[in-house]
């Protein structure tokens, strides 16, 4: 292997030997310590291989044994450069492009974690930048040893941290200690009310602390007090001896009303896809961008769908240009009308997602009596929603 | 000289000066200590060793590389003949 790349380094060529005294010849290049291989008999020819550099010294055996020769093929590296002497800016271009890769593989060109849960990639992204670690940083300047330290300095529960330099992509593993995650809630001692969220009348009232200032059956208003952070301690003559300051805490239920109102044209407009398309690129290369379209796009009414795809030689060789791809559909705008059942399906999906917001906050949905009315130009429902819904919350401290 | 390596119980391969010719197969031929080339065609290969000469015909034949002290031959072998 070595042998033959020596040979293609230096050069070497095929020769074809015409003569009568080719045994001469033979046993002279023998006696001249001259190298040559594959020496095949062709007829009344002798075609062998030789080193470049030493067919000159044939001249003076050929004149000896009185024999010709002529040379049929070359190979190796210098006949390649001097068949494309002529292009030297090619070779010029490759090398640099070689530099280029190479001082751009002495960079780090994405950051990703992996073992992460309780913390995301931004959060980690940010306290990594702070500590001085972001993308472009060259790779000998990361202390890898002090940026772990001060992962797990910063976060408790990040109990092990690894940070791994995967051609120019840097990961960083993590394990967070999730049995021992216990969040510092403590709970403050404050004191404060329940307050009515909603307007409604109050079904049933259960007060674990404080003192109830409505009962079952009362009509509140949004903002109403209805359990007071406060309890007195009243003496025997019925005056207040005390008034303590309590975190007040129960269960208000309350019947809510919610009135459905809205109306729908039957007449909408569609879009209708052409199915032409063009596509434009955009390259960001450290933050200046590049567009490969000149001219824009040329339809009047279209959608654009963007992706983001950052180039990577390999599995782990990125590289600092992020490609922008946008695709534009164009689209012509068509009037349409519903039909009656195409009406009320829309209606019927738009009120089944505001029942199911209504219901995400609800304990029970009492009465539903919301209408779908379909017309020949507009479409309309209206009704109500009762639901029983717990009404109070925590609102307010008292200083 | 071999009587001397016969009396030490020596290989004698290593005698200098004798005429190595090892066959691999039909198709392949190594030979050390020759002196020169006598005769070479596609079917026939004549080598002049220290006492002796050595033949060697077949078919194809090919010197794949070659030196003051060896050669290595390829081809189609049918015979080796000293002479």
């Amino acid at each position: 292997m070595i042998e033959r790349f020596i040979k293609y380094v230096n050069g070497y060529v095929k020769i074809l030997l015409v003569g009568d005294s080719k045994e001469r010849f033979l046993n002279l290049i023998n006696a001249r310590n001259i190298k040559i291989w594959d020496i095949v008999f062709n007829g009344e020819q002798i075609t062998f291989y030789i080193e470049s550099k030493n067919v000159k010294k044939l001249k003076i055996i050929l004149r000896k044994t009185k024999t010709k020769i002529k040379v049929m093929e070359r190979y190796g590296l210098p006949f390649f450069l001097f068949a494309y002497r002529k292009r030297k800016m090619f070779f010029l271009g490759l090398f640099v492009s070689w530099v280029i890769v190479y001082i751009m593989s002495l960079y780090v060109w994405n950051i990703s974690f992996e073992g992460n849960f309780t913390h995301t990639d931004d959060e980690l992204t940010k306290f990594l930048e702070d500590a001085g670690v972001k993308e472009g940083i060259l790779k000998d300047d990361i202390d890898t040893t002090r940026i772990e330290k001060e992962l797990r300095n910063e976060y408790f529960d990040i109990t092990w941290a690894s940070i791994e330099i995967k051609g120019t992509k840097l990961v960083i593993h993590i394990r967070e200690n999730s049995s021992q995650y216990t969040e510092n809630n403590e709970e403050e001692q404050v004191h404060g009310d329940i307050v009515c969220s909603k307007n409604a009348v109050i079904t049933s009232i259960i007060t674990r602390q404080g003192t109830p200032l409505v009962g079952p059956g009362d009509e509140v208003n949004n903002g109403d007090v209805l359990i007071q952070g406060k309890y007195q301690i009243i003496g025997d003559d019925l005056s207040v001896l005390e008034e303590r300051p309590v975190k007040a805490s129960g269960d208000v239920i309350g019947k809510v009303i919610y009135n459905v109102e809205f109306t729908m044209d039957r007449e909408y407009t569609k879009k209708v896809y052409t199915g032409k398309e063009s596509t434009s690129y955009i390259y960001d290369i450290n933050g200046k961008q590049f567009t490969s379209c000149l001219y824009g796009n040329k339809y009047k009414k279209y959608d654009i769908i963007t992706s983001y795809e950052q180039m990577k030689i390999g599995e782990n060789f990125y590289l600092p240009v992020i490609m922008e791809r946008k695709i534009y559909k164009e689209y012509e705008i068509s009037k349409e009308i519903y039909t009656e059942e195409q009406a009320r399906e829309v209606l019927d999906k738009k009120l089944q997602y505001i029942l199911k917001k209504i219901e995400e906050n609800t304990i029970q949905i009492l009465e539903n009596n919301v209408k779908i009315e379909v017309g020949n130009e507009e479409c309309k429902v209206s009704g109500q929603v009762i639901a029983l819904e717990n009404i109070g919350s925590f609102g307010g401290t008292y200083e | 000289m071999e009587t001397f390596f016969e009396a030490l119980n020596l290989p004698k391969e290593i005698c200098p000066g004798a005429l190595n010719v090892k066959l691999c197969g039909q198709y392949e031929a190594y030979i050390e200590n020759y002196r020169s080339i006598i005769e070479y065609d596609a079917s026939v290969i004549k080598l002049q060793g220290k006492g002796c000469r050595v033949k060697i015909s077949g078919q194809n034949l090919k010197i794949i590389c070659f030196s003051k002290d060896d050669m290595r031959i390829k081809g189609l072998i049918f015979e080796v003949k000293f002479y």
